[in-house]
């Protein structure tokens, strides 16, 4: 998708900050904030999949609704087609909102129990013949016409998450933002999803910002990576480039503690010591400094600046030019 | 949790001016004029009338009345009974051990009865037990309790003479005969109780029993007594003992009918005397201070927790 | 991690578990659950056998099986000799924690939240050995330390919600091997943790299976965390192993047209994608209420045939099974 980086930007995020406040003191004013997403700014161009990637406290989830502006940002801006998002007023706001649509990890909890499905999906949609329409998408997702009167607790988690595509795709959005959308399912039916989504993106020319904890799924989906941790972007690349030379430490140790589901080609993992630290006492400098191998004492005195780390990649680590790069898997690398 | 307390505190003053607006306006707003009943039936001297009222401060706007009053009460002074001249609150603290002994007794009842009984519907979901514990709790619920302190006095104290039917005497002075007056009053109200807390209990009980941590405790080889009487009460107790703390400061307050019904002289009866008498000052005093007992009792709950779910911090 | 090679397959003589035929069914309101539908298999002393299988195939009902917490309506287990399927509610009770004991998925929710981690351990020691109050506690330290808990004093008077999930997975560990089990039962142990903590849980549940010689049984979706940690793997599907094989032969050759189709739909993160659509399974498993007749992939299944209306014939050989036609 290298062309499409010509084009203007389709999402831009600067300097987004999202805190909460998680306590108070005797006269009621916030003593304590989570500091959920911190500094976090990436680019999206049409047509392209942004893979967002961490583990759980990382801010990965927090940044989609911040997007949406679902949150008042504590800092930052998000920038849409061309327009702010955050200056936008609410009839403006949900004429953006109908060109970003997300697809969340559950499916049972995101249809409504007691609407028939396609319902839900005619929603969506403008204009003459709305069920046409809505048949006609559910049939795109892989689904049938006839299921436009059934009630959600008449499918299994699979068709439900088709569902919630099809509602998506209904306001004909310009980005789809897919949280975990694929996490909660079975892995032969998540198999199923993510060709559809390929599909849909390659037809619909979207956009997609794709949230997941599964690096399996990223690498196979997106075009660039953003790795997060505890708030911050670490790393951010094409996702052949990170995956077969990952920068950051973290980044390394990420990607190297998958299993890999191969007996004959083990992977090597580094293992990290410790949990994620909480994000309401993120440690000073660099949040990742507590786990590193490669941690020393400058890490610790200011957050460190996304560097330039090779071609159209960058990442934020102080000691860059000393951590050990290189492909994390040898034998089984570009073979199949 | 010094903090904690002080944020309370804090929070209690709005409550407690609003509150103290309230009741006086209320008692203000209803029909009836203490003169009158100062004056009995039948006197229309408007000069003792005048002067009655400039005593007791009625002649000055509402107003100027709450003031004084609110001035008055922060500085401990209750005021006096319209009626019969005593301080109010020597009157509250007259009659306020009487309430305690009875809020006592009947939280032991209801405690006695619920808790088994919730844990046994519990246990045996769905069963004849279940049912019967669950009918009866219902019965509890939807029968006034005044009813049934009747029905306890025509059997226990007309048809078998077992039990005073009314009146009350200090514990610490005749403990016997005190719990003999205590032994109706208290079933009155502590089965009343009991109802609401028995489907309390037995809520709480299944959603426990459904936890994850259960079947740990079960896949540990902890017996089965173990498991619901430690691992499974222990989590349901938490919001029962709550729900507990807050009907005592419930009954603190005084039971208006059973303590009328038994002629206990408690809290609730001084609340009808008051009322029946017309006596401004006192059902001022009186709601006051129930109110006050409420709002101390709930943050004594809401400290309690600290110490129940270690979950909780406080600040 | 791989060390499929150095452990015999089992005979049936040394066995430290035998499963027979399990049969489990839960009785709703209007149906009856047929969560699993006669499974059997044997465990070697200091191996690790995974079931694997997707939602809904009865894995963590045949893990909740080997504990006596399911409705066994079939079927036999046999734990050192002992029938656990013959016993009465307190015998189990005290085999249970001692000779067979469970790690669960969610740490957050598994452990007592009113208790302090102290209280829970020394629990699941005093049940089972005549340890005093002290020496349970001294216990209860030793054990955290083996799982990698430092200060564990200070450890013992937290409670779970002051600990991180890999830490209270750690917890449960240690409260787990704390009476030194013959086998444990780990059902999807790393599934709710983040993939960094995974790893370390993985490698600590493995260094523990060496230490205390203790067999273990993994349930796990996750076909990456079997392919590095297991043995032997049995393929679930429809509460039925359809498939038996050590590690590297089911990954070399998978047999069964499930295991074919399930190892094919797993994306792999060390292998540059190949730009096609990802292999699939259309479809999706029977519902476990109403199973079809024969067998219960066959809808799903490329290589069906008539045959296969009927019960599939299950084929032994070279330390393998396979349930399935196509093998007669």
């Amino acid at each position: 998708m290298n062309e499409s980086n010509l084009n203007a930007p389709l999402l831009e995020v600067e300097g987004l900050v999202q805190r909460f406040a998680v306590a108070s003191d005797v006269l009621g004013r916030p003593s304590q904030w989570l500091h959920a997403v911190e500094d976090v700014s990436l680019t999206l161009y049409p047509g392209e999949s942004l893979g967002i990637v961490g583990e759980s406290g990382c801010g990965k989830s927090t940044l989609a609704r911040a997007i949406l502006h679902l949150y008042e940002p504590s800092a930052g801006r998000v920038t849409f087609m061309g327009r702010d998002v955050g200056s936008a007023r609410s009839a403006d706001l949900r004429a953006l909102r109908r060109d970003m649509q997300i697809v969340l990890q559950d499916p049972f909890g995101a249809l409504n129990p007691r609407r028939i499905v396609g319902a839900s999906i005619a929603d969506g949609l403008k204009g003459p013949d709305r069920r046409k329409r809505a048949e006609a998408l559910l049939e795109r997702v892989g689904l049938k016409a006839a299921d436009y009167s059934r009630y959600p607790h008449e499918f299994s988690g699979g068709q439900r998450q088709r569902i919630c595509i099809a509602r998506a795709l209904a306001p004909e959005p310009k980005l789809l933002i897919a949280d975990e959308a694929v996490s909660a399912l079975d892995v032969s039916v998540q198999a199923q999803i993510l060709n559809l989504l390929s599909e849909l993106r390659a037809d619909f020319g979207l956009s997609f910002l794709f949230i997941s904890h599964n690096l399996a799924v990223v690498r196979s989906f997106c075009d660039r990576l953003t790795v997060m941790y505890l708030g911050r972007v670490v790393e951010t690349g094409p996702t052949e480039a990170v995956f077969s030379d990952p920068a950051h430490p973290y980044t390394r140790a990420l990607i190297s503690a998958v299993p890999i589901p191969d007996p004959a080609h083990p992977g090597q993992h580094t293992l990290l010591e410790g949990d994620v630290p909480s994000p309401l006492t993120p440690p000073s400098g660099c949040a990742f400094r507590t786990r590193c191998p490669h941690a020393a004492p400058i890490c610790a005195q200011s957050v460190p600046a996304m560097t330039p780390a090779g071609d159209r990649r960058s990442a934020a680590c102080a000691r860059l030019d000393d951590v050990m790069r290189g492909p994390i898997w040898d034998s089984a690398e570009g073979t199949k | 949790m010094l903090k904690f307390i002080l944020r309370r505190l804090l929070q209690l003053v709005p409550v407690l001016l609003i509150l103290s607006v309230l009741v006086f306006s209320l008692v203000h707003l209803v029909p009836g004029d203490p003169v009158d009943v100062l004056m009995g039936e039948g006197h229309t001297d408007p000069v003792v009338e005048a002067v009655l009222r400039a005593k007791y401060g009625l002649d000055q706007p509402i107003v100027v009345q709450y003031f004084t009053w609110l001035g008055n009460i922060l500085t401990g002074d209750f005021g006096s009974s319209l009626y019969t001249k005593e301080p109010i609150l020597d009157m509250i603290a007259d009659r306020f051990p009487a309430t305690l002994l009875l809020a006592f007794a009947s939280a032991i009842v209801a405690i006695v009865i619920s808790i088994p009984a919730g844990i046994v519907a519990a246990l045996y979901r769905g069963s004849l037990l279940d049912f019967g514990a669950m009918g009866i709790a219902l019965f509890g619920i939807s029968v006034p309790n005044f009813w049934f302190g009747i029905l306890l006095i025509l059997f226990f104290s007309q048809m078998l003479g077992l039990l005073p039917s009314m009146g009350y005497v200090p514990f610490f002075e005749d403990p016997w005969t005190a719990t003999k007056h205590l032994i109706m009053p208290a079933l009155t109200l502590g089965t009343a109780m009991a109802a609401n807390l028995t489907r309390l209990v037995r809520a709480e009980m299944i959603e426990q029993m459904s936890q994850e941590y259960v079947r740990t405790a079960r896949a540990k080889g902890a017996p089965e007594r173990i498991v619901i009487g430690l691992h499974v009460l222990k989590n349901a107790m938490i919001p029962t003992v709550t729900i507990i703390g807050l009907q005592f400061g419930g009954l603190l307050e005084g039971a208006v009918l059973t303590e009328t019904i038994f002629a206990w002289p408690g809290i609730g009866k001084l609340a009808v005397t008051a009322v029946y008498e017309r006596d401004y000052a006192l059902i001022q005093g009186v709601v006051l201070f129930a109110a006050l007992v409420y709002v101390a009792v709930s943050l004594l709950v809401d400290i309690s927790y600290r110490f129940l779910d270690p979950r909780v911090k406080l600040n | 991690m791989n060390t499929a090679a150095e452990i015999e397959l089992p005979e049936n003589d040394t066995a430290v578990l035998t499963v027979r035929d399990l049969v489990v069914r839960y009785d709703m309101d209007e149906a009856s659950i047929h969560a699993v539908n006669g499974v059997t298999f044997d465990l070697a002393p200091r191996e690790t056998y995974a079931i694997v299988g997707e939602s809904g195939c009865g894995k963590s009902t045949v893990a909740l099986s080997l504990l006596g917490l399911t409705p066994i309506v079939g079927g036999e287990i046999v734990l050192d000799s002992a029938r656990l399927t013959e016993m009465g509610r307190a015998e189990m009770a005290r085999v249970r924690g001692h000779k067979i004991a469970m790690i669960f998925q969610e740490p957050m929710t598994s452990l007592n939240p009113v208790l302090t981690v102290g209280y829970q351990l020394i629990e699941a020691i005093r049940l089972h050995t005549s340890m005093g109050k002290r020496a349970a506690r001294e216990h209860a330290a030793k054990m955290l330390g083996r799982v990698g808990m430092s200060d564990a004093e200070r450890r013992l008077r937290q409670y779970p919600h002051e600990l991180s999930g890999g830490m209270r997975q750690r917890v449960m560990i240690a409260m787990a091997l704390s009476c030194n089990p013959a086998v444990l039962v780990a059902d999807e142990p790393t599934t709710a943790l983040d993939v960094t903590v995974q790893a370390q849980i993985l490698a600590l549940i493995d260094q523990l299976r060496e230490e205390f010689g203790t067999a273990v049984v993994l349930i796990t979706h996750d076909i990456g965390v079997v392919a590095e940690t297991a043995n032997r793997i049995a393929v679930m599907y429809a509460g039925r192993i359809v498939e038996e094989a050590p590690t590297a032969a089911l990954f070399a050759d998978p047999r069964h047209p499930y295991t074919r189709g399930l190892l094919a739909s797993v994306p792999r993160v060390d292998r540059v994608p190949d730009g096609q659509p990802m292999p699939t399974m259309e479809g999706s498993a029977p519902s476990m209420r109403q199973l079809p007749e024969g067998c219960p992939f066959r809808a799903r299944c490329s290589h069906s045939t008539e045959k296969c209306e009927t019960d599939p014939p299950v084929r032994v050989g070279e330390g393998r099974m396979v349930r399935c036609w196509l093998y007669e």
